[in-house]
This record gives structure tokens, C-alpha cells and sequence, in this order.
């Protein structure tokens, strides 16, 4: 990254922390600590669809899982938060292996299904076992988290917005690492030319998976700090339809780099917040935008920046 | 009681063989996932709905009014979305096809709203009882309406030039351009078949299920198992896969447990993606290396 | 150390599509530092051969031995691991990569750090990393193409990318190269320059097994030349005991008739 690019992170970063002294608004917060949520669902499918050149319609289904083992845990057992922040990504992850290896001969359009059924299947499990999730009706009475030793309970808002900061944070941090040097170029290189990845000794398999698994435990957290954020689980934010949602704004937002997932998960979570005129007509934009930008903008808006950027730089010399 | 639910399981079949037809076309000749396929079928219910309420046309009128618009619009989204695609990877088709879907499917919602509707005909309250098992007429049309369909689009793709062209396209869609096939003539005609197909199965079981915007999401989900089931492309493949389904499914529901009757569809599909992607009649062609 | 000095061995090798015999008891021993060019009419099971060494075909009967170690039971991707690098007929590029970083792929099998490493950055990982970047700049530089090193692969000159991907495989520093027609496509200027990139491979001690149609390179670069006919051999032997060879000039000649009718 170039300087200048490192400043301007900084900078943003640092507005963010001050943010909640700035924008004394809840819903402000709200809408905040849900962008977050969903720039760390985007970053997880990003990291299958964009890096790893892979396919995945039920993104949605690790999300819940994610979701409904800190519901459980916390109702059912007393577990706290953070402890549930450690589970639910490997409950999560170990269902990323469950899709990601029967499923690694296809590709295209037949994993495109298969990923979908995954998440349908998922899903129907939510509705239809009762004695663990409560079905349709969900699971409520799920704690707050909670700092033991400083005996501080989460009950504003803007407690919840350092949490998810934090997270998305530290998450941000590990994915550039995870892309940047050996395993990311394992990853480009499977999604690049799947055959010579092979023959310059990428084990395929195995990144594959991994990919997936890590996106699925990515999910899981988001599905954590959900459960625990809003205290009440059920099906119904964990359906098909969910799992378009996420899949709208990681492409949206722009595929194969971390910017794109930031610009998904926050802009599209916050614009059509601000535009209530066009609320109704809200989801038809949505869909009408997921259909323009694959068909003129397929790198999504990210790409489009990056390509006024290289135009700039090129014009500098 | 067995017969009765497998007569049910006709009915069903008969539904999923309709969408699926289209789908597995689509998806054979032009090498399109279409998961905006489910709109056809609502929008079939939808325009046959408002035809008799507006232009007070009966139903089959209203059906075949229906089948015409919805061809059109087939006509319209091929042109504006997928052939701007053509050539694109399968995820964009697909991502493309989601955003077509959503689009569509939210404007229903908008213009005339969440609630389910009703759409009347006087098929639905005779009843025909013979064998011993009991079906309401409508549903029976619903096995008639497959059957004729079936007829037709088997005439069409062996008996005409066309489909001899959309043979040619499935088979290698290059090698066809090379011998004079006009693709684009032959995709307007692909999408017009599939979405009248599903139009078809959503005017005649929108009387059975109620009319609503988001009718066509579980329909066509349960297609895209009869279409991988049968082979991506195979034609034979969804009818004899679209029974099996429809039959299956029923059975299930009547004799293991109606609450994840939903699910065995979908794990069949993931079992057969996993075991023999290709489906039961489907064969695969490996990357060269 | 092997026992007779064979790098590879390929001992009664036969594979078959359906009813189509692609290759039919072959055998081959390469010693190290050769340079052996396969040749044959198209369809002779070249191509094939190179899948099955390189283990993406499974062959029907036969062996394949590498340092006298049987290889029978490797996966694609554990080949470049103990050291057989190949490259492909169609250009395999990691397109969308900058010509560095495909070097730096070829790089996956020869680097030290975990997968801790990459998230904790550590100091082991900084300074694999630079010393990656080191050795493919280096490379680049020494078959003169350094001036490309960030260009984005897929937008290179046809002759450069296959030069390109052949430096990707060198990177990932193999006892034997396998190159699948890589002059496919070249002029004659580009063929030329092929056959001094080959010298140069050859100098730092990598054996060279050439599946190629361009004779005019074949001729000119191999040691030994093995001749494939609807997939058995038919010949082998120097450059020009093979250019006397009457069985492998009806081969070629018998190809040029059917083309002509």
C-alpha cells in the first residue's frame, strides 16, 4: 500500500473511534454495527467468490449457524459472549468443511447450486428442529456480553459499535495477512488457472476448503455478536433471501479485494437507510443494481475506484 | 391411501416437469442458470390473475393472455440481461440471474402487493372420483396441461428446424454458429418455450395455491433438483425427474413426516451433486487438461 | 542417490479412453542433464504421456519411477513437490496476476514459513517474502524480461507469456522440466530465442523432457528424440539416427498424405 493509502486508512480508523461522539444518534450507531456485521459477511464471501474464484449462494446458513450456537450456548448453558465468540466460528467453520469438501469437483454452476440447497438445508433444519432452536418462534433471553472483572454490562448502543469495530478490526487485519503472502497466492492461483495451481504443487483441496471454512468462521462471529446484539434468533433472518442479500453487496461492493467488502457492507447497509423516499422501491434498486453492475461493473464498485485510481496514477508520469 | 398420494405426486410432478423443462433448456442450449425462472411462474399466475380480473376474460383465455406476456418478458430479459452476459463466467450469469429475480420479484410486491390473491375457476370445487381416488379438476388439468405441453415440445425439438438448431446449440454451441445457426434467433426462442412453459404451470396451479409475488422461490428451487437429477440439459431427464419428485416428495409427506418434507428434495439434490453431478442421465465432460 | 542413474523411468506404461488405446506399453528412461525431445504425429499420445507423468491421468498399467521411487500413487499437485515441474500445450497463465506474482506461485512448494507465520507476520515470514521477490526479480533479469515484472500477465505478448510460464515452473527449482509444445505458436525469431532459454535451463543442471512439433527446435536442442505413433514408440535415438529413420518418416510422411486427400 502506498503511503498516502495508509494515511487515509489511519485516518478513517481513527473518525470511526470518534465517531459516536461526534453522531450522538442510536440509530446512527445502529446502523453502524450493522454495516459491520455485514462487512464481515461480505468479507467472508469475498474471500470465496473474489480471491479463491469459488461459488456460494447459502452464505446465509453459517451466518445462523454462527448465530444459533451463541443463542444456545448463552440461553442453555449461561455461556457467556466471549466464550460463544470463540465457539460459534469453529461450529460454523466445521460446517464450511462440511459444504466445501463433498462439494470440491464442482465448480460453476452446479457448486453455484449446490451451495444454495446447503443453505436451504440449513435453514429448514432452523424451522424444523424444534427441541433445539424453538423454530419459527426463535430463541430469546440471550445475555448482553458482559467485562467480568469490570462487572460492565453492554447496554448502549455505543458499547455494541467499539465491540463490532473491534472485531472487524482485528478480522480485517488477520484477512490482509491471510491474502497477502503464500495461502493468498495459493488462492488467486486456483481461482486464476485451477489446473496449473495444481502443477505448481497448490494442493487444491485443501484451499479450497479452507477458503470456505475460514469464510463460514468469519460468518460465525458476525452470527455471534448478531445473537448477542439484537438478543433474540430466528429463522427468518437466516433464509435464501439473506444469503442473496450478502451476496448482492459482496459483488456490489466489488470482489477480490478488502476495500470492495467495506464499501458492500457499509454503504449498501447505509444508503438505503437514508433514502426512506425510496424504501418501497428499495429492494427493486437493490436487485436492478446487482444485475447492472455484474453486467457493466462485474468488479464492482471497488474495481470501479481502483480504476479511476491506476487512470490517475497513469496520468501522473 | 398409497395411490391417492402418488396421484398427488402426479399432480406435483407434473408442476416441477413444467418449470423444469424451461430451466434445463435454458440451461442446455445457452448455458444459463436462470434462478429468475421462479418469476415466469408467478407472473404466469399473476397476468392470468389480472386478465380475468381486468379484461374479464375466462381462464383459459386469461391463461393463454398470460402465457403470451410472459413469453415476451422472456423475450425482454434475455435480450437485456442474459445476452449481455453471454460469455461471461457462470457466477456472473447466476449473480445476474439473482438480481433479475429480485428485481422482478419486488416490483410484483410493489405494484400489487404482499397478499395472497385468489384466482377463480370453476374447475376447482368439481371434484372426479374414479378408482376409488379423488382429484379436484383442477389438478387434473394440471396433468393434462403437462402431458400436452410434453407433446408439444417434444414435436418441436424433433420434429422441427428449430429444434434441430437447439439440439445443435446444446450439443456445441460454436460449432453450430459455424453451420449458419443464429444464436440469438435461437435464445429469444429458448427463453420464449421455458418462460411459457412456467407460466403455463403458474397459471393453472395459481387457482390451487393462491397468487402471490413470492410464489415461484420454492418452485423453482425444487426444479433445479429435478433439473440436476435429470442431467443439466436433458430433456427426458426433467420429466422422468420431475415425476420421480413430485412422487417422492408426496410419499414422503404422506408417510414419513410432513415438517422437513421441503428438505428431501434438497438432499437428494446434494447427494446426487455429490455422487454423480451429471444426474441420472446426464454425462460429464472433464476439463481437457 | 538412484541406483542406475535414471532420473525418471517410465517402465511399460499403457493408458486407454473407452476403446481409444492413447498410449501402449511405453518406456523411457531419463538420465539427468538430457535433453529429450517426444515427437509424433498429432494424436500420438504426447500429450497424454505428459498427463500421466504428471499424474492428472492415472495410467491403465505400468510405472512410473522418479529417482527409482514409484510416483504410481501421487496426486497432480505433489509432483512439483519432489521436483517435476511441466508446463501446458494451452497457455496456463495466472492471467490476471502480474508477471512477479506468477513467478512467486512457482515459488509454493519451496518456501520455509507456516501458515502462523502469514498471520502473525513474523520475521521468518518478512524475510522469506523479500527473498522470494529476491530470487523471481532475479529470474525475470536473467532471461531478460525484468522490464515486464509488474505487468499484468494476461496482457503480455503471446511469445512472452509462454516464456513467462515457463520461468514460473523453473522458479519452483525442479530436478526435470517437462515443456508441452512451448514453441507452439512462435515465429521464428521467438522459436529462437526458446532454444536459448532451453540451453540456459539446461547449463543450471535441469533435465529437459520437450513434448514439440517445431523441428527446426527439436532438431536443434535435443539430445535424444523418442518417436510416439498412435501411442507406442516407434524410434529413439539421436537427432540424426532419428532423421534416418525410415519407420519415423512414413510416420510423418504417411500424416502428410491423409492431410493432402
Amino acid at each position: 500500500m502506498l503511503k498516502g493509502t495508509k494515511i487515509l486508512w489511519l485516518l478513517f480508523v481513527i473518525g470511526l473511534f470518534f465517531d459516536p461522539y461526534m453522531v450522538r444518534s442510536e440509530y446512527h450507531q445502529h446502523l453502524l454495527i450493522v454495516s459491520g456485521i455485514y462487512i464481515l459477511l461480505a468479507l467472508g464471501l469475498n474471500l470465496i467468490i473474489g480471491y479463491t474464484g469459488q461459488v456460494s449462494l447459502g452464505h446465509a446458513a453459517f451466518y445462523g449457524l454462527g448465530a444459533y450456537t451463541a443463542a444456545i450456548l448463552s440461553v442453555r448453558f449461561g455461556s457467556p459472549f466471549w466464550l460463544n465468540l470463540l465457539a460459534a466460528p469453529v461450529v460454523a467453520g466445521i460446517f464450511g468443511i462440511l459444504l466445501g469438501l463433498p462439494t470440491i469437483r464442482l465448480a460453476g454452476h452446479y457448486l453455484g447450486i449446490a451451495s444454495l440447497t446447503f443453505g436451504i438445508i440449513i435453514e429448514q433444519i432452523f424451522l424444523n428442529w424444534i427441541s433445539l432452536t424453538r423454530g419459527p418462534m426463535g430463541i430469546t433471553g440471550i445475555s448482553p456480553p458482559r467485562i467480568p472483572f469490570l462487572n460492565f454490562q453492554f447496554t448502549r448502543k455505543s458499547h455494541y459499535y467499539y465491540l463490532i469495530l473491534v472485531i472487524t478490526l482485528v478480522v480485517f487485519f488477520l484477512f490482509r495477512r491471510l491474502v497477502s503472502y503464500r495461502t493468498g497466492r495459493a488462492f488467486a492461483a486456483i481461482r486464476e488457472n485451477e489446473i496449473s495451481a495444481k502443477a505448481m504443487g497448490i494442493h487444491t483441496t485443501y484451499y479450497k476448503v479452507l477458503a470456505f471454512t475460514i469464510a463460514a468462521m468469519i460468518a460465525g462471529v458476525a452470527g455471534c455478536f448478531f445473537a448477542h446484539y439484537l438478543l433474540f434468533v430466528s429463522p427468518d433472518s437466516f433464509a435464501f433471501l439473506e444469503s442473496i442479500n450478502i451476496l448482492a453487496l459482496t459483488i456490489i461492493g466489488g470482489t477480490g479485494n478488502i476495500l470492495g467488502s467495506l464499501v458492500g457492507g457499509l454503504f449498501l447497509t447505509i444508503l438505503p437507510e437514508y433514502l426512506r423516499a425510496l424504501n418501497e422501491a428499495r429492494e427493486v434498486i437493490y436487485g436492478a443494481m446487482l444485475l447492472l453492475i455484474i453486467m457493466f461493473m462485474p468488479k464492482g464498485l471497488s474495481g470501479f475506484i481502483f480504476g479511476l485510481k491506476r487512470r490517475y496514477m497513469s496520468r501522473k508520469r | 391411501m398409497f395411490f391417492q398420494q402418488l396421484l398427488n405426486g402426479i399432480v406435483l410432478g407434473s408442476i416441477y416437469t413444467l418449470i423444469a423443462l424451461g430451466l434445463t433448456m435454458i440451461f442446455g442450449i445457452l448455458n444459463i442458470t436462470n434462478f429468475a425462472h421462479g418469476e415466469f411462474f408467478m407472473l404466469g399466475a399473476l397476468f392470468t390473475l389480472l386478465s380475468s380480473k381486468i379484461l374479464g376474460l375466462s381462464f383459459f383465455p386469461s391463461m393463454l393472455v398470460s402465457m403470451t406476456a410472459v413469453a415476451i418478458l422472456g423475450v425482454i430479459f434475455e435480450r437485456a440481461a442474459f445476452r449481455p452476459l453471454r460469455g461471461s463466467s457462470p457466477v456472473n450469469v447466476m449473480v445476474g440471474s439473482l438480481g433479475l429475480s429480485i428485481l422482478v420479484q419486488n416490483a410484483a410486491l410493489l405494484l400489487w402487493g404482499a397478499d395472497p390473491q385468489r384466482l377463480d375457476t370453476p374447475y376447482l370445487d368439481l371434484v372426479i372420483t374414479f378408482w376409488g381416488l379423488q382429484i379436484t379438476a383442477q389438478r387434473l388439468l394440471v396433468i393434462v396441461l403437462a402431458i400436452a405441453m410434453i407433446i408439444v415440445l417434444t414435436a418441436i425439438i424433433k420434429k422441427t428446424r428449430l429444434g434441430k438448431a437447439m439440439r445443435a446449440c446444446a450439443q456445441d454451441i460454436e460449432a453450430a454458429q459455424w453451420v449458419g445457426v443464429n444464436i440469438n434467433r435461437i435464445a429469444m426462442a429458448t427463453f420464449v418455450i421455458g418462460s411459457a412453459l412456467a407460466a403455463s404451470a403458474g397459471a393453472i396451479v395459481g387457482p390451487i395455491f393462491l397468487v402471490y409475488p413470492t410464489m415461484g422461490l420454492v418452485p423453482v428451487l425444487k426444479s433445479f433438483v429435478v433439473v440436476i437429477l435429470g442431467g443439466m440439459g436433458n430433456v427426458p431427464g426433467a420429466i422422468l425427474g420431475g415425476y420421480m419428485i413430485g412422487i417422492a416428495e408426496n410419499i414422503a409427506t404422506g408417510f414419513i413426516s410432513p415438517a422437513y418434507k421441503d428438505v428431501i428434495a434438497f438432499v437428494i439434490l446434494i447427494v446426487v451433486l455429490i455422487i454423480k453431478p451429471s444426474g441420472i442421465f446426464g454425462h460429464h465432460v472433464a476439463e481437457k487438461v | 542417490m538412484s541406483q542406475n542413474g535414471f532420473l525418471l523411468e517410465i517402465v511399460n506404461l499403457s493408458k486407454n479412453f473407452g476403446g481409444l488405446t492413447a498410449v501402449s506399453d511405453f518406456n523411457l528412461s531419463v538420465r539427468r542433464d538430457e535433453i529429450v525431445s517426444i515427437i509424433g504425429p498429432n494424436g500420438a499420445g504426447k500429450t497424454t504421456l505428459f498427463n500421466l507423468i504428471s499424474r492428472f491421468y492415472k495410467q491403465d498399467s505400468g510405472d512410473i519411477l522418479f529417482v527409482s521411487n514409484s510416483i504410481n500413487n501421487f496426486s497432480p499437485h505433489q509432483i512439483c513437490n519432489i521436483g517435476i515441474a511441466r508446463t501446458f500445450q494451452t497457455t496456463r497463465l495466472f492471467k490476471h496476476l502480474s508477471v512477479t506474482e506468477n513467478l512467486k506461485v512457482g515459488m509454493h512448494t519451496r518456501t520455509g514459513y507456516r501458515f502462523w507465520d502469514e498471520l502473525l507476520n513474523t520475521p521468518k515470514l518478512i524475510k522469506t517474502e523479500r527473498n522470494i521477490e529476491k530470487k523471481a526479480l532475479n529470474l525475470l533479469d536473467e532471461f531478460d524480461l525484468l522490464s515486464f515484472s509488474d505487468e499484468m500477465a494476461g496482457n503480455l505478448p503471446y511469445g512472452v507469456q509462454r516464456l513467462v510460464e515457463i520461468l514460473r515452473s523453473l522458479n519452483s527449482s525442479p530436478q526435470i522440466l517437462m515443456l508441452d509444445e512451448p514453441a507452439a505458436g512462435m515465429n521464428p525469431q521467438e522459436a529462437l530465442h526458446l532454444m536459448e532459454v532451453v540451453e540456459k535451463i539446461r547449463k543450471k543442471g535441469i533435465t529437459v523432457l520437450l513434448v514439440e512439433h517445431n523441428m527446426d527446435v527439436v532438431m536443434e536442442i535435443s539430445d535424444r528424440i523418442v518417436v510416439l505413433n498412435y501411442g507406442k514408440k516407434i524410434a529413439e535415438g539421436s537427432v540424426e539416427e532419428i532423421q534416418r529413420n525410415p519407420e519415423v518418416i512414413a510416420a510423418y510422411l504417411g500424416e502428410d498424405i491423409e492431410d493432402n486427400s
